[in-house]
């Protein structure tokens, strides 16, 4: 039992809880706007729907990327688990949001670009080394070490991978001929009415569910990384009792409540 | 040291780490490191993957028959009176234009189906001269000049106009006049 380890009770509160409410509404008025309300496109058809889910989710594991390597900075920085959690945290939803990214601009190339993937696209490939670099990142977090030479090891990697992203939101302006991809909509001021209503909608609901996310995967994080330390705590004082001839019980490990 | 009522082996444990769990962080970074330098190779040696209408009738004699990607704009759309079926191969003709450069084309097979006059495309395939496939056909707002170019892959260049009284892409970057 977890549940009352470290400074969190359980994974909700109330802003998360009010969090979840906002995305109870947002996601069903989303799907409103983005199947019934938004017009489709003179040429696109119906295929411009996906406009109002790729584009946010493409913004967000940016986002997410960007808090990976504040966090993992301020890590190398202040040595603070907080930070080192805020990072994985953010990392495993960017993660996400990045092979959404992926998924959903392969089914809108399809229909508009005649095809599901082109490998000499600098704009898809960019994309998928970035997912790939945090897949890394992940898989990283997986080896076996203590926590402070798997947080320095994961910092280094989520600065590292970071790089990528000015580079792939760069890439359809410097290699304009190397790339299907089209231009920002948004800047070039080529949305309007419900199209850009329901753009902003999308981008606030996916910005809410990675907030939602967020706060929740810090806290199990947290519990993860509270569990394990008391885990360590436990065996030394096993390995310590041992040395001194004493008695520590048949685990060692502290009871429920005895760590508050 | 052992639990005599489970019979569990309760002996602390030496330092289990293995020598793979040594090399694999390094092993990760190395390869992320790697994706880093392959991805600066990539981009620099793609750069100008897609060739303009105009510059690929300007290198004509360099390319030969090789295979390339070619960018413009098709001069008309695909109706029924451009494709035309020869033995069992079914054939599309039309033009393309980049800044005022026509290039005439055959495609193989049906054009994809956001396929329109004006709408940028990218065509796989090479530069033929002499007689197309369709004996005696003239290329409406074509060249007509001997050459013509041969593909079996249209891939449609989308704008990012989503206005109902949109500008026409093609006008903007100069490939239709």
């Amino acid at each position: 039992m977890i549940t009352t380890v470290g400074p969190f009770n359980a994974t909700s509160s109330r802003s998360t809880r009010f969090l979840g409410l906002c995305l109870l509404l947002g996601i069903p008025a989303l799907i409103l706007f983005a199947f019934i309300f938004s017009p489709e496109d003179d040429s696109m058809e119906d295929a411009v729907r996906l406009l109002y889910i790729h584009v946010p989710v493409a913004i967000f594991s940016y986002i997410a990327f960007g808090v990976t390597a504040v966090g993992s900075i301020c890590y190398l920085w202040k040595r603070s688990r907080w930070w080192d959690t805020t990072a994985h945290a953010s990392a495993e939803i960017g993660v996400m949001f990045c092979g959404l990214t992926l998924v959903t601009g392969s089914i809108w190339g399809r229909p508009t670009w005649n095809t599901w993937w082109e490998w000499g696209d600098v704009r898809l490939v960019t994309t998928l080394v970035m997912f790939l670099m945090f897949i890394g990142y992940l898989a990283l977090r997986q080896v076996p070490a203590s926590p402070e030479a798997r947080a320095k090891r994961a910092a280094i990697v989520g600065i590292i991978g970071t790089i990528n992203i000015p580079i792939v939101n760069r890439s359809v302006e410097w290699w304009e001929n190397s790339t299907l991809h089209q231009q920002s909509s948004l800047t070039d001021g080529n949305l309007e009415n419900l199209t850009l209503f329901t753009w902003f909608l999308g981008t606030l609901v996916i910005g809410i569910t990675y907030l939602w996310l967020l706060i929740h995967r810090f806290r199990v994080g947290w519990l993860e990384t509270e569990e394990e330390r008391l885990g360590y705590g436990a065996a030394i004082e096993e390995r310590q009792a041992e040395a001194h001839g004493l008695d520590v019980g048949s685990t060692g490990i502290p009871e429920e409540g005895e760590n508050e | 040291m052992d639990n005599g009522e489970t019979g569990i082996d309760l002996t602390p444990r030496t330092n289990q780490q293995s020598a793979t769990s040594k090399w694999i962080p390094a092993l990760v970074v190395l390869v992320i490191a790697l994706a880093v330098v392959g991805l600066i190779w990539f981009l620099a040696t793609n750069s100008q993957s897609f060739l303009e209408a105009d510059k690929a009738v300007i290198e004509r004699e360099e390319l030969g028959d090789k295979r390339f990607q070619l960018l413009g704009s098709p001069t008309t759309n695909a109706g029924s009176e451009q494709t035309f079926v020869i033995g069992e191969d079914e054939y599309t003709l039309f033009s393309i234009v980049f800044d005022g450069v026509y290039v005439d084309v055959v495609s193989q097979g049906a054009p994809p189906d956001l396929f329109d006059q004006g709408i940028p495309v990218v065509l796989e395939g090479n530069w033929e001269e002499g007689p197309i496939p369709v004996n005696g056909y003239f290329f409406p707002n074509g060249a007509n000049d001997g050459w013509w170019f041969a593909t079996d892959r249209i891939l449609v260049k989308h704008d990012n106009d989503y206005r109902e009284d949109r500008v026409d892409d093609a006008e903007n970057r100069g490939q239709l006049e």
